[in-house]
């Protein structure tokens, strides 16, 4: 298996446990959902600016940075 | 309890501003990469956001039992795992035989409606981060 298709699996791997975490959460399993942990950062004061810095960097990194 | 002439006009703002998020997302994202018209448009819309969501929130606290009971540990092994994964395909060369995920999303950024969902997606996010 090449190096790229490992990376891909790896991905492949972390974003269907992203989803699975999310769907057992959502049909009521003992999981927080991702509101609801969104809720638990953003509660703090200090947790809400880290996050929203976080966030516009995201923006400015996926929509400005881009090398399309 | 909402009387017809008391829904029709939230309903005519909410319809309003729909339009225009969509409306300025189509123009934001059809800026080009690395230009001062698009970081200034990112910006106004995170600002913008973060400014409608604070004056618009309501009290919070009948959801401060809302995760009562609720385990976190999933979450956080996640997001351990994809910062891993980033960081192990970062620090490893070339780029194409260990992808990062903004290399993977370089080459769906081509096409305007694949930006234009990632944008929208942005903006959901803020809306969450900022509540």
């Amino acid at each position: 298996m090449s190096s790229r298709t490992l990376t891909f699996v790896g991905w492949g791997v972390v974003a269907a446990a992203l989803v699975l975490v999310q769907v057992l959460a959502a049909r009521g399993a003992r999981v927080a959902t991702l509101r609801v942990l969104l809720r638990s950062v953003t509660r703090a004061r200090a947790g809400q600016v880290l996050a929203l810095a976080g966030w516009l960097w995201v923006g400015w990194h996926v929509f400005v940075r881009s090398s399309r | 309890m909402t009387t017809p002439g008391t829904k029709r006009p939230r309903t005519t703002v909410v319809a309003l501003a729909v339009v225009v998020v969509v409306a300025y997302s189509w123009w934001a994202t059809s800026l080009p990469p690395f230009s001062t018209s698009g970081l200034v448009a990112v910006l106004i819309a995170g600002g913008v956001l973060i400014a409608v969501r604070r004056s618009t929130m309501r009290r919070r606290d009948h959801e401060a039992d809302e995760g009562t009971g609720r385990v976190r540990w999933p979450w956080v092994a996640v997001i351990a795992g994809i910062g891993a994964w980033e960081l192990q395909a970062l620090f490893q060369h070339p780029r194409e035989a260990h992808p990062t995920i903004s290399s993977i999303l370089d080459p769906i950024e081509q096409w305007h409606g694949a930006r234009l969902v990632l944008f929208f997606a942005w903006l959901w996010l803020g809306w969450q981060l900022a509540s």
